[in-house]
């Protein structure tokens, strides 16, 4: 009977203390996931507003306004100061799937570089908001 | 014991979750944060997921998507055929006539392909728990043979996963939804993803889980309707403007994109607008694409699809031998189950309302995750922490209820707070544990009432009780009353605080609802007396310690506005009260500072009744 209750301790103990370890590991979780959560939600917003820049970006190259670029200069003003960075190879870069994301192929002699870009991607640090949307040069030769 | 992991392994798409504290949790990968991770692979250079997509167009022939549809078949099988038509990457012959893919010359098998899935997602919930992940569940299709079932969980085991257990989806669905835990039960579990169409009729009993029949359509899912709402903006515009987009890859991606945006939206909103500025060029002139989309309209766009579910369905209730009627049950599974116009197909087919509460992206590899969490005892023998259904609390001054504990509190849980006397020299109180939704302690339950007494006489407000609610994780609340000056305590221990039975809360909640406008302006009511029942106490009290030092002028008006709110207090209306208050602290104010104007006359006021709290405490207000 005693060694039952003793036995009895010891798993209701290791139990205590488990609920015990656990509470401390969710509130270091809810601290990480707080930081993740801002990161998050701004990217979630800046997601959304990029689509808006690219119709800037392409009203600015239709339209000889002066005003519209204006404009663009400071939307993007505004990105780099949250600290977003742009991804936008020139033509002859690698194309990285990290960064690039690849819309089209054009017969070239340099394979798997870049032959233009389409839209501009975003990251934060190393996170890619969008990749940049580009066109691929691609060996014809290689693909038959 | 390590930790489950389920896993919902897609055609299109693949999802994890596991057991967290006996809750499901799903797991949002590392790289993107999302929940779900696409299904696709570039062996070559072993990517997986989004990376893998963005660079499909690149190495077509590299990269490998809807690999489930190859999944232990044999070359010659007419699904390999048909995707054979459909993707540019090679299918090939292999081992026993099986189904692979040829990349680069190399060979691999289904079920390497899906390892490297697998592997990722093992990889994501490694991320997630901070640990290594090695036991799995893995969810296949209801009509997955036994060759089939078995290429997965070799898959699973590639991936380094022991992979405890294959179930059926519509089987995860339905325990995700804890329909295990209900009556034994007949239910239909209709599953419309991103590239397949499910339909499988389940009977439930005794947790034994059994697949009466399954049907669908492998080739009918998300992206043909995406294809479909495209094909109408292309024609649009080409009407308009006598442009063909198809022709502009550029736009096209801007196409696909807006269509499936469109569709997503049109679930919640009745119409939106399709907007992309500059989507071409005409004769040097830009265009811009620019229509409005209605639900109606969308709806018509993709009816042929929807209706192409309705065969199956009823094919598959033949099958299993069941009427319409003896479907206990409707659960939704899949993204595209989110539009309207499909639950208004299977809610008209089936004649009632489909479940639909959990996400149907994740319900999958939620089912698999309380199934993994079931084989660790995890599921069986966890804590079932419960909440009180109902708010408890305590009665105050003027029948008011005022909650200590809301409902909803996970419970064992404890909350005390300090109340005071209403009345001078008020000896005992009354603790009166009521439980409910409602403003006003007679509206509520009581649960039971006890007095602590021997306080010792003072004026009133200045006595501190401290009450205490406590519930264990049995749900037995006790409720203890202390006089911290006496320390004197009395308590009551109240069995029944939450076994209220469900029709019952339900009711109250009900209840609650229904009378919150007239409750509240009871309880206003009640508040505004309160506190006139204050002002007249200090004003009595002030003109008393005024005594000959301030002037007849000034007490006359206070007495007489006194009486007069004395007189309707129990009587007059709120506006009354209020207009009747005011006069009475206009006088009274005046009578105060002219007191405090005269020399010689000390400036402190009444100990036992601080200035700053005129008309303040009342029994039922936190005191300190």
């Amino acid at each position: 009977m005693k060694v039952k209750k003793t036995d009895e301790i010891k798993t209701l103990n290791e139990n205590w203390k488990r609920a015990l370890a656990d509470y401390q590991n969710l509130v270091k979780r809810v601290e990480a996931e707080k930081k993740e959560f801002v990161r998050f939600s701004n990217t979630n917003l800046l997601a959304k507003l990029i689509p808006v820049l690219d119709i800037l970006d392409l009203a600015d190259k239709h339209s000889s306004d002066p005003g519209i670029k204006m404009a663009v200069a400071q939307f993007r003003e505004v990105l780099s100061s949250e600290n977003v960075q742009e991804i936008s190879p020139v033509v002859g870069d690698a194309f990285d799937h990290e960064l690039h994301e690849c819309l089209e192929t054009l017969p070239g002699e340099l394979d798997n570089t870049v032959a233009e870009l389409v839209t501009t991607g975003y990251k934060i640090d190393k996170f890619v908001v969008r990749p940049a949307k580009v066109k691929v040069y691609k060996k014809l030769a290689l693909d038959k | 014991m390590a930790k489950i992991i389920g896993i919902d392994l897609g055609t299109t798409n693949s999802c994890v979750a596991v057991m967290e504290g006996g809750n499901p949790k799903v797991i949002p990968a590392a790289d993107t944060g999302r929940n779900v991770t696409p299904s696709i692979v570039e062996p070559v250079k072993n990517l997986v997921g989004d990376v893998a997509k963005r660079q499909m167009i690149l190495n077509p022939k590299n990269t490998i998507y809807s690999i489930k549809r190859l999944m232990g078949r044999k070359f010659t099988d007419s699904e390999v055929k048909r995707t054979t038509d459909m993707v540019p990457y090679k299918i090939v012959s292999g081992k026993d006539n099986m189904a692979c893919v040829d990349v680069d010359g190399k060979v691999y098998t289904p079920q390497e392909i899906s390892a490297k899935v697998l592997q990722t997602m093992k990889a994501h919930a490694e991320a997630y728990l901070g640990g290594s992940v090695d036991r799995a569940v893995i969810t296949v299709p209801a009509y997955f043979d036994d060759s089939q079932r078995q290429a997965t969980k070799q898959a699973g085991e590639i991936a380094g996963l022991k992979v405890e257990r294959i179930i059926n989806e519509p089987t995860a669905a339905a325990l995700a939804y804890g329909l295990d835990k209900k009556n034994a039960h007949t239910v239909a579990v209709y599953d419309l993803g991103g590239g397949t169409f499910d339909i499988s009729i389940l009977e439930l009993g005794d947790g034994v889980f059994e697949v009466k029949a399954t049907n669908g359509d492998t080739h009918l899912g998300g992206d043909d309707f995406d294809q479909q709402i495209m094909e109408w903006i292309i024609n649009e515009f080409k009407k308009d403007n006598g442009v063909d987009l198809k022709k502009d890859s550029q736009a096209l991606q801007r196409i696909r994109d807006a269509a499936e945006k469109a569709k997503i939206e049109l679930s919640s909103t009745t119409e939106v607008e399709i907007n992309q500025p500059y989507i071409t060029v005409k004769d040097g002139q830009p265009l811009h694409l620019n229509l409005k989309l209605t639900r109606a309209k969308l709806e018509s766009i993709v009816d042929d699809l929807i209706q192409k579910t309705v065969a199956p369905v009823k094919a598959c209730l033949k099958d299993a031998k069941k009427d319409v009627k003896a479907i206990d049950e409707v659960v939704m599974v899949g993204g595209m189950t989110r539009m309207p116009k499909v639950i208004e197909i299977v809610k008209n087919f089936f004649g009632r309302d489909p479940n639909r509460s959990v996400n149907p992206d994740e319900v999958v590899a939620v089912g698999a995750a309380i199934q993994g969490g079931v084989l660790t005892g995890d599921v069986k023998d966890v804590v079932l922490l419960d909440v009180t259904p109902l708010t408890l609390g305590l009665e105050t001054l003027g029948s008011v209820m005022t909650p200590l504990i809301e409902r909803n509190t996970t419970i064992p849980t404890s909350k005390s707070q300090i109340f005071s006397t209403a009345a001078d020299t008020q000896t005992s109180v009354e603790i009166h544990v009521l439980q409910g939704e409602r403003p006003m302690a007679t509206d509520n339950k009581t649960l039971g009432r006890f007095i602590l007494d021997g306080i010792p006489p003072a004026p009133r407000g200045i006595p501190q009780i401290e009450v205490a609610f406590d519930i264990d994780a049995s749900g037995i609340l006790k409720v203890s009353a202390k006089d911290k000056a006496t320390n004197k305590v009395q308590h009551i221990t109240i069995t029944n605080s939450t076994n209220l039975d469900e029709k019952e809360v339900e009711r109250m909640r009900k209840e609650a609802e229904a009378h919150a406008t007239e409750d509240a302006e009871k309880k206003a009511k009640i508040e505004i007396r309160n506190q006139a029942d204050s002002l007249i106490f200090t004003a009595e009290k002030t003109l008393k310690d005024a005594g000959d030092k301030a002037s007849d002028d000034l007490k006359k008006p206070v007495e007489e506005k006194a009486k007069a709110l004395k007189d309707i207090l129990e009587t007059g209306t709120k506006e009354d009260l209020e207009a009747k208050s005011k006069d009475l602290m206009d006088s009274l104010q005046a009578l105060g500072s002219a007191m405090y104007q005269q020399p010689d006359q000390t400036q402190t006021p009444p100990t036992d009744q601080p200035k700053k709290e005129e008309g303040k405490p009342e029994e039922g207000e936190v005191v300190n």
